[in-house]
C-alpha cells in the first residue's frame, strides 16, 4: 500500500453536526410517495371510468379520455404573482418602458410550482428579461433544484454568497459575467435562490442570453426583488 | 409503506446519515451540497425501500444513488455558467479544512469526477473492489484502473501544491 492510499484511508474531515433530521426527512419522504400514489390512484380511475363507458355504453363513440395535462398553479395565482413581479422590477428599473410578464407554460407542471418572465426596455433604451421561479413548500423534489449550496468544484460562478435573511431564509447570490471581445465591455448580473425556512424557494435569473447591450441585475436589485414576500405560491 | 418497513427505513437513515454525508462531501468538497445530496438520495431510496430491502443489504445501492445525484447535481446548467474572457475565476473556498488533511482534500477536488468516485470509494470509504465495481455499475479491472489514474492525478496535484507553497 503506498503512501498517499494510507493518507487517503485515514483522511480526517472534521464533520459539523448534521443539518437536517432524518426523521423529519422520512416524514417528508413518506407525503411525497402518498402524493404520488394519490395521483396515480387518481389517473387511474378516471381511465377505468373510461373504459367501463367504453365497455357498456350503447353509442359505440364514446371519446377515449386524454392524457391529463400539467396542472398549473391557479389562474389567480399566477395573476398574482405576473403583477407582482412586474411591480417589483418597476421598482427596481425607474422609467422602464415596454414591461411585459408572461408565465411560461412550460415549466407549468406542479400547482406548486411557476416560471414568470419580465421583459422591457429601460430608461436608457437597453432591453432587460429576467425570469422568476417560485416553488411551493409542497413542489415535487424532481423539479426542485438543488442550488441550497453557495460553491462546488465544478462550479465557475465568478462569486457566490450566502446571506441569511429574517425568518430564517438564505438567499444564495450568484454572480455571473461576461467580458466582450476586445474586453472593453463588462456585464456582471447576479442570480439569486431564496430559500425559505418553510421549504418554499425562489430563484431569479437572467434571461437575456448573451445580448451584449442588455440590463443587468446588480446585488441590491436581485435582493429587492427575490425577497418579495409576494412570490409564493400555497 | 408498511410501518415495519417505515420504522427500517428509519434506522438505516438515522444509523447511514453521516456515513453517506461523508462520502458526499468528498466528492463535491462543499458540506451545504452534501447534505443536499444525502437527502435527495435517502428520499429516493425510500421510495424504493420495500424493494430493495427485499434484495439485500442497500448500502451499496444507497451509495450508487448517491453517485447518480451528484453526477446530475455537477451537470445542471445552472452551474455552468461560461466565461468568455478565457480567464480562470478564483475558486470559492470551500475546502477550508486546516493540517494535514487540508491539501489532500483540496488536491482530490481537483480530480475528474469518476476518477475521484474510484478513489473516495476504494481508498477513503475503505470499500472493496467489487463493491465500488457495483456503486460504479463497471467491472472491477476499469474501478482499479479509474483509481490507479486518480492516485495519479491525485500525487501530481499534490507535488505541484507543494512546489507553489515552496
Amino acid at each position: 500500500m503506498t503512501d498517499l492510499e494510507t493518507r487517503l484511508r485515514e483522511v480526517a474531515v472534521p464533520e459539523p453536526p448534521l443539518g437536517f433530521d432524518p426523521d423529519a426527512l422520512a416524514d417528508r419522504a413518506a407525503r411525497d410517495v402518498r402524493r404520488r400514489r394519490a395521483g396515480i390512484t387518481g389517473t387511474l380511475a378516471v381511465a377505468s371510468a373510461a373504459a367501463a363507458v367504453a365497455v357498456f355504453a350503447p353509442d359505440p363513440a364514446p371519446v377515449p379520455p386524454a392524457a391529463s395535462p400539467p396542472s398549473p398553479p391557479p389562474l389567480a395565482e399566477q395573476a398574482r404573482i405576473r403583477q407582482a413581479l412586474g411591480d417589483a422590477v418597476a421598482g427596481v428599473f425607474p422609467g422602464l418602458r415596454h414591461l411585459s410578464v408572461g408565465t411560461s407554460s412550460a415549466d407549468a407542471v406542479s400547482p406548486a410550482r411557476m416560471s414568470v418572465t419580465a421583459e422591457f426596455v429601460d430608461a436608457a433604451g437597453r432591453p432587460g428579461s429576467f425570469q422568476l421561479t417560485v416553488y411551493g413548500r409542497d413542489a415535487p423534489d424532481d423539479h426542485v433544484p438543488v442550488v441550497r449550496s453557495c460553491a462546488e468544484p465544478a462550479s465557475i460562478a465568478l462569486r457566490c454568497d450566502r446571506i441569511p435573511q429574517p425568518g430564517g431564509a438564505v438567499l444564495l447570490v450568484f454572480e455571473s459575467g461576461v467580458v466582450t471581445t476586445g474586453g472593453l465591455t463588462k456585464l456582471r448580473g447576479f442570480d439569486g435562490a431564496l430559500h425559505r425556512a418553510d421549504g418554499s424557494m425562489v430563484t431569479l435569473a437572467d434571461a437575456a442570453g448573451d445580448a451584449a447591450d442588455s440590463v443587468q441585475l446588480s446585488e441590491e436589485q436581485l435582493e429587492r426583488v427575490i425577497t418579495d414576500p409576494a412570490f409564493a405560491l400555497p | 409503506m408498511r410501518a415495519a418497513d417505515d420504522a427500517d427505513f428509519r434506522e438505516f437513515a438515522r444509523a447511514r446519515a453521516f456515513a453517506l454525508r461523508r462520502t458526499a462531501y468528498l466528492l463535491c468538497g462543499d458540506w451545504h451540497l452534501a447534505e443536499d445530496l444525502v437527502q435527495l438520495t435517502l428520499i429516493k431510496l425510500y421510495r424504493v425501500w420495500p424493494k430493495i430491502t427485499r434484495r439485500g443489504p442497500v448500502d451499496n445501492y444507497a451509495r450508487q444513488v448517491l453517485l447518480r445525484c451528484w453526477l446530475d447535481e455537477s451537470r445542471r446548467p445552472w452551474r455552468r455558467r461560461e466565461r468568455r474572457d478565457g480567464v480562470v475565476p478564483d475558486r470559492p473556498a470551500v475546502l477550508t479544512e486546516t493540517g494535514i488533511s487540508g491539501p489532500l482534500l483540496r488536491a482530490l477536488a481537483e480530480v475528474p469526477p469518476k476518477q475521484r468516485a474510484a478513489v473516495v470509494l476504494r481508498y477513503c470509504a475503505d470499500l472493496p473492489a467489487a463493491a465500488v465495481a457495483d456503486v460504479l455499475r463497471c467491472s472491477e479491472g476499469t474501478v482499479r484502473s479509474q483509481a490507479a489514474r486518480g492516485l495519479e492525478t491525485l500525487r501530481g496535484l499534490l507535488e505541484h501544491s507543494a512546489e507553489r507553497s515552496a
